[in-house]
């Protein structure tokens, strides 16, 4: 039988990939997302008027939920855009939850939450315990951290069950084009070196989007609990990163040698040097992330040929997991 | 030196407004209502040091009408919450107003500091209930997981990681107060201290569901202002404990109003209805960072508090 899953942000980033994971494992996605974004429901989840038994009743029964819809907002932690994204972000998750197994029964719902609810725990490798300490000092990872805990206050009353998926950065065909990964490539392709800022010892860690994708699907489709880290193969410094797009574009057949070089053009923002723990994904999902090159030279392709969101998942491995 | 508080009208509230304006601050007592807060048996505090305003979080006009109240030179404190009636059972109405209250109240407070020019430093009333059940049987410090079980909790502690996300954004020092529930004359809600001084206003024995083992913290709301006055002298940041530093016994506590009100005789136990849970807090951080040090014993807060209940006219029932 089909099953069916309901994707809130069906049309975002990391949404595109999931819905082709989800149709390739069988599923039927129904996709929530603002008006004019092309999903079969049409619906701001910031909206103060939001009723989440009215989308049950207009969804009717499914057989899991992933609920992704959020903005990232990057300015201050208390004006109206945090204010309105902070709705969307912390209580949507668990009334969408609850209005589903009160009117359906047992749906596994799975909640994609963000490494920003770690702070700083020192460089790790952190472990995906249920109640890390204090979020990332921004009102996005404190979002996420007050949905998180809502949603296990409301298991903890037997109202819901669901999984928290925790991406690293996530990169790959369709990303944002404002953020080091492409700004770097597109640099690249362009012929030059990329300028990294700071001393480039930034460690980071970046997760594939399809590798997210898999991470949600799986989770859903499985009905795993409890939280998981959907990180990369490991963490790196800013500078392996940017010498690592210069491999990508190389293999491409773009520009060869390419060298990033360091630059104090801007000054270096606060950062947290984070590197993830991804036992519990790979024991309990199967999860195996792909090598940053190769993700890294989907991104290349994905920017060199157009850079249409609508397109990004054809640039993608076929997914795992696939039946 | 201009402080402004909210939730000035409120139990705890009421106290600090008089503990500042008794300290020499002009207080600027924001509430829902907008009355001049009072302290029972005292007299209404003098209205050139605490200037009523009216204020209500879950209003978007917070940034607007508290902006022009803030500086560089102003203090905040932050008390202005909402508590539903049952902590273990919050419904998802409930959970809404916890968020738009507490949640969203913050940030429209804290938008008011940034749009408003300023603050010399926010003091936020936050709550044990961020800490959820403790791990060990040590007192819990500062460092402890938080892990709250209710819907109250986890909308407070989001307030205080949004207060440290402001600290981080714009500079200015914010400490949250993680306090118990606050007891003394004026105390409304229903929970183990009130109620027993409740039962023996009325000359009756108290009641305890169990055998009154676990431990609590109390603060009385007199020293809880004098921690937000420690914490606003001190411009530190962060989460500190703020109790009486003592661990009560529900049965003590229970003792301790037979004993105020001279009554004879023991406390009734009666068959547990929940799983035994303590909590005792350490205040050695406060004590140490804040200079904070509690003044009113337990007895001589109780006895004052009982006092009050039977100058009600029902006994407070």
């Amino acid at each position: 039988m089909t099953k069916k899953v309901l994707v809130t942000g069906s049309e975002g980033f990391v949404g595109r990939h999931l819905r082709r994971a989800l149709v390739a494992r069988g599923a039927l996605v129904l996709g929530v997302d603002l008006p004019g974004r092309g999903a079969e429901l049409e619906q701001n989840l910031a909206d103060a008027e939001f009723s989440a038994e009215a989308l049950a009743e207009r969804v009717g029964a499914v057989d899991g939920i992933v609920h992704l819809a959020a903005r990232i907002t990057r300015g201050s932690s208390v004006d109206g855009d945090a204010r309105r994204n902070l709705r969307a972000i912390a209580e949507v998750p668990v009334r969408v939850m609850e209005a589903f197994n009160a009117r359906y029964g047992p749906t596994h719902l799975v909640f994609c939450s963000s490494i920003k609810v770690y702070g700083d725990q020192g460089a790790g490798p952190i472990q995906p315990s249920l109640s890390p300490l204090r979020p990332e000092a921004h009102s996005y990872g404190s979002a996420k951290a007050l949905a998180e805990r809502l949603l296990e206050i409301s298991r903890a009353r037997g109202l819901g069950s669901y999984a928290v998926v925790r991406p690293s950065f996530v990169y790959g065909p369709g990303q944002p084009t404002t953020t080091a990964i492409p700004a770097f490539l597109r640099t690249c392709l362009s012929g030059a070196g990329p300028s990294v800022f700071g001393d480039g010892l930034q460690l980071r860690d970046d997760v594939l989007v399809s590798d997210v994708a898999y991470c949600l699907a799986e989770a859903c489709l499985r009905k795993a609990e409890g939280a998981f880290n959907a990180a990369g193969d490991r963490s790196r410094t800013l500078f392996e990163v940017a010498e690592l797009c210069c491999r990508a574009v190389e293999a491409l057949g773009g520009p060869r040698g390419l060298k990033p070089s360091l630059s104090d053009a801007r000054p270096p923002a606060r950062w947290i040097n984070q590197s993830f723990d991804i036992s519990r994904t790979r024991a309990l999902l199967d999860y195996e992330p792909a090598p940053l090159l190769t993700g890294l030279t989907q991104e290349a392709r994905w920017l060199s040929e157009g850079a249409d969101p609508t397109r990004a998942s054809e640039y993608v491995e076929p997914p795992r997991g696939a039946s | 030196m201009k402080v402004v508080v909210t939730g000035a009208t409120g139990h705890m509230g009421a106290y600090l407004c008089q503990h500042l304006a008794n300290a020499g601050w002009a207080v600027v007592a924001a509430s829902r209502s907008g009355q001049m807060p009072r302290v029972a048996f005292e007299a209404l505090p003098d209205s050139s040091s605490v200037r009523p305003l009216v204020l209500d979080l879950s209003s978007e006009n917070v940034p607007e009408v508290l902006g022009k109240e803030l500086g560089p030179e102003v203090s905040l404190v932050h008390l202005a919450a909402w508590h539903p009636p049952a902590t273990a059972a919050s419904t998802p109405a409930d959970r809404s107003r916890l968020i738009e209250v507490n949640v969203q109240g913050t940030l429209r407070v804290l938008d008011a500091v940034r749009a408003g020019g300023g603050a010399r430093s926010v003091v936020y009333a936050s709550t044990f209930e961020v800490y959820g059940v403790p791990s060990g049987s040590e007192p819990v410090t500062e460092a402890a997981p938080t892990r709250p079980f209710s819907d109250y909790g986890a909308t407070k502690l989001a307030g205080e990681d949004h207060l440290f996300a402001f600290t981080a954004e714009e500079g200015i020092p914010t400490l949250s107060l993680r306090m118990p529930a606050i007891y003394g004359p004026g105390e409304h809600v229903s929970r183990a201290l009130p109620n027993f001084l409740r039962s023996v206003a009325r000359g009756e024995r108290p009641k305890i569901y169990g055998d009154g083992q676990d431990l609590r913290d109390q603060l009385h709301a007199a020293d809880a202002a004098l921690g937000v006055e420690c914490s606003l002298a001190s411009r530190r940041s962060g989460a500190y404990n703020l109790a009486d530093g003592t661990p009560h016994s529900v049965l003590s506590l229970a003792r301790t109003a037979l004993a105020v009100a001279g009554l004879g005789g023991e406390p009734e136990l009666l068959p547990a209805q929940k799983k035994r849970f303590d909590f005792h807090m350490s205040i050695a951080k406060a004590r140490s960072e804040l200079g904070f040090e509690p003044r009113v014993p337990l007895a001589e807060g109780m006895a004052e508090q009982l006092r009050w209940l039977r100058s009600l006219p029902d006994h407070g029932k």
